[in-house]
């Protein structure tokens, strides 16, 4: 940093910025921070003093329920007084003292409260009442809830203001009648995410504006999902929780409709729906209706067998451990991005984009060493990819991608097209070395540009190819529809090997495998890790196992 | 870049020019707006902004404008760019807000808002050359206001 020079000294710059800038740089302070810099001088006591988020969430949760009154009150009542507004108000408190919020919410009503984000810690004794000082908020646009018991207000003509536009409850409790009056009278909601409602099995909307609408059933008693909003661009249905080990927690929904309305969907999540009968009946219903769709997650999917889909928007699609798949059919020319991880291979015919980059992770079968057939319909499904801009693999170890000698002998390698492929073994075996990984690959892959491999590092393999046919051609070279890499191949960059037994065994490789000119080997610094083909495998995309 | 690209020139307060593609000008919002309202004529005069600082806001724009640059690496030019003295975060934080460039007014407000954090008000008004304008009495008033935040 710069030393201070005499100059630059007594001058209160922060002082002089315009009307605004000092409350906007102590908005990114946390908020008890603020309030310690109300003490530096007059011009920051009046920043401080209308700051427009309140965040009471983590400060007080282990100290007495004295210093939160004691810091709440005062703020509040010199809010109400000097008329400032409250644009944001955020409380985490434990349940047994949720009744001292509720002349709070008067003054944040009166304070033209915008958003209101109010989480009770449970101690399970019950629900809290929501105050019913909220549903006069009329200018309330965000509202998250959790832990709340909400009913009805008494005078039933009031309910949440037409000005709010999100909408989170989380383990809420509230009946039928009081989802249908909130679908009747929110008709602006734009965003929309329950989880773990309690007192309704059904949820059915039809909220004309919406749209993002999340459904999590497990710690419901949520059995039917029925969707028909015109608006909504962004579903997700989650059922069961399934990919946690910790946290399994089971469902009873069975039924979800998304009618033919929800023509603007355009990102639809299916997320352990074991319950719901995802026939191919089902699945045609919903895909006819809904042709706009873009992104596509099936996850935890027990009981679908057979997904076929065509549509000319789709570009993303994600199948993960739905572990009864047989048969996927895709009819969709602009598909970029394709993952799969379930326990099996399915039969699989595609139709993509010539960019589409594919993740392919999967197991061979049992762990036990697979046999000719199965290799045959790896070979079968890989070949579906032959020209696809990048494919990752991802496998339990080298058996399942290493497809023996003998076997080769009758198949034809099946992606001589792509050229960017990564290799990611999970478990790797000691008696494959990487140069077992190499010429496996290279037999899948003849035409290979770059090959990532990661084992104990991620290593890059950047090959390059002698284009001009050369005098003497062999007849390998000239009796395949690929460059004979044996005879073709210049150059090889290898980035980033710090093993260096595995690395003397790549060098022996090339030496006596190819006519290879140049062996470089780059360091570790010059990886780019934003190139295709060398993107790191998506943790599981439910929201259960996000970093949170 | 294609063959149809735009040049703006922009001149600061202390009369230097800057030339600059006009895809890369828009990222200030006023700027932008000028050019949509097309009452941009030859030179779009900066008032506000020095040039010293106007070459710090065209390295930031030039360095997030780039393709193919990873995140790591605009990670790194950020912190390194927020490593100024007081006197120049103050003046981007100034030019930012007249250019209504909300990506650098931010990135800067957060690195007041870090340089304060963790320290008593005392310590603020000593970094910041601010004057105590309280009295004893006011003082001590917010200071009993504001005990809850000093435990």
């Amino acid at each position: 940093m710069d030393r201070i020079s005499p100059a630059a000294r007594n001058l209160d710059r922060i002082s002089q910025l315009p009307a605004g800038m000092l409350e906007h740089i102590l908005s990114f302070l946390p908020f008890e921070e603020a309030a310690r810099m109300s003490g530096v001088s007059t011009t920051w006591k009046n920043a401080y003093s209308s700051l427009p988020c309140l965040n009471f969430e983590r400060y007080f949760l282990d100290k007495p329920i004295e210093k939160l009154v004691n810091a709440v009150d005062p703020i509040l009542t010199y809010r109400k007084n000097q008329k400032v507004s409250v644009e944001k108000f955020s409380l985490r408190i434990n349940q047994q003292w949720s009744s001292l919020f509720s002349n709070w919410i008067d003054t944040l009503v009166d304070c033209k409260i915008k958003e209101l984000n109010l989480v009770l810690r449970s101690t399970r004794t019950g629900y809290t009442k929501l105050p019913e000082a909220i549903f006069n908020a009329k200018a309330l646009k965000v509202l998250k809830l959790s832990e709340f018991h909400i009913e009805l207000p008494s005078n039933s003509t009031i309910m949440f203001s037409s000005s709010l536009r999100e909408l989170h409850l989380q383990s809420v409790y509230f009946d039928e009648e009081f989802m249908q009056a909130l679908c009747t009278s929110c008709i602006n909601l734009e965003v929309f995410m329950v989880r773990g409602l309690k007192g309704v099995t059904r949820f059915q909307t039809s909220l004309p504006k919406l749209k993002k609408l999340q459904v999590t059933a497990y710690y419901s008693k949520l059995r039917f999902v029925d969707i028909r909003s015109p608006n909504i661009e962004d579903l997700d249905v989650y059922g069961s929780n399934l990919c946690s080990d910790y946290f399994k927690s089971e469902s009873d929904l069975n039924v979800v409709i998304i009618t033919n309305c929800c023509k603007a969907l355009k990102s639809l999540q299916l997320n352990g729906l074991n319950g719901v009968a995802m026939t191919q009946k089902w699945f045609d219903e919903i895909f006819t209706c809904l042709q706009n769709i873009e992104k596509l997650d099936l996850g935890d999917c027990n009981m679908l067998k057979t997904v076929k889909i065509s549509g000319v928007f789709l570009k993303q699609l994600r199948v993960y451990r739905c572990d009864n798949v047989i048969t996927i059919e895709l009819d969709t020319p602009n598909l970029i991005e394709f993952s799969y991880d379930c326990s099996s291979l399915p039969n699989l015919k595609l139709k993509a984009s010539a960019s589409l980059e594919a993740n392919i992770k999967f197991d061979s079968e049992g762990g036990e060493t697979p046999n000719s057939d199965w290799y045959s319909k790896l070979v079968k499904f890989l070949d579906n990819f032959n020209h696809s801009m990048a494919l990752e693999l991802t496998c339990k170890s080298e058996k399942g991608l290493v497809i023996p000698k003998d076997v080769r002998e009758h198949l034809f390698p099946p992606l001589y097209g792509t050229n960017h492929v990564k290799v990611h073994i999970h478990n790797p075996l000691i008696s494959y070395s990487v140069v077992d990984i190499l010429d496996g690959i290279f037999w899948l892959s003849p035409q290979l540009d770059t090959l990532s491999y990661s084992k104990f590092d991620l290593n890059t393999l950047e090959f390059s190819y002698e284009d001009a046919l050369g005098e003497d051609e062999k007849f390998c070279c000239t009796s395949q529809p690929w460059n004979c890499w044996r005879h073709k191949l210049k150059q090889v960059r290898i980035h980033n090997f710090k093993h260096k037994e595995e690395k003397q065994k790549l060098k022996n490789y090339f030496s006596t495998n190819t006519d290879i000119l140049e062996i470089i080997e780059v360091p570790p610094a010059h990886i780019d890790l934003e190139s295709p083909g060398n993107k790191y495998i998506p943790k599981c995309p439910c929201p259960n196992c996000s970093s949170d | 870049m294609s063959s149809s690209t735009k040049f703006l020139t922009l001149k600061t307060c202390d009369d230097k020019k800057f030339v600059l593609d006009e895809a890369i000008a828009v990222r200030s919002q006023t700027i932008k707006n000028m050019v949509e309202d097309d009452c941009v004529s030859n030179v779009i005069p900066l008032p506000n902004v020095n040039s010293k600082t106007m070459t710090k806001v065209i390295e930031y724009w030039k360095k997030h404008s780039e393709e193919g640059v990873s995140k790591d690496v605009l990670m790194d030019f950020d912190k390194a760019f927020v490593k100024v003295h007081h006197s120049i975060l103050h003046a981007l934080i100034l030019a930012a807000n007249f250019l209504n460039d909300k990506e650098i007014l931010d990135m800067m407000c957060q690195e007041v808002a870090d340089r304060i954090k963790g320290k008593t008000p005392e310590e603020i008004r000593k970094e910041f050359d601010i004057k105590n304008d309280f009295t004893p009495e006011e003082e001590e008033e917010i200071r009993k206001e504001n005990a809850w935040a000093f435990e």
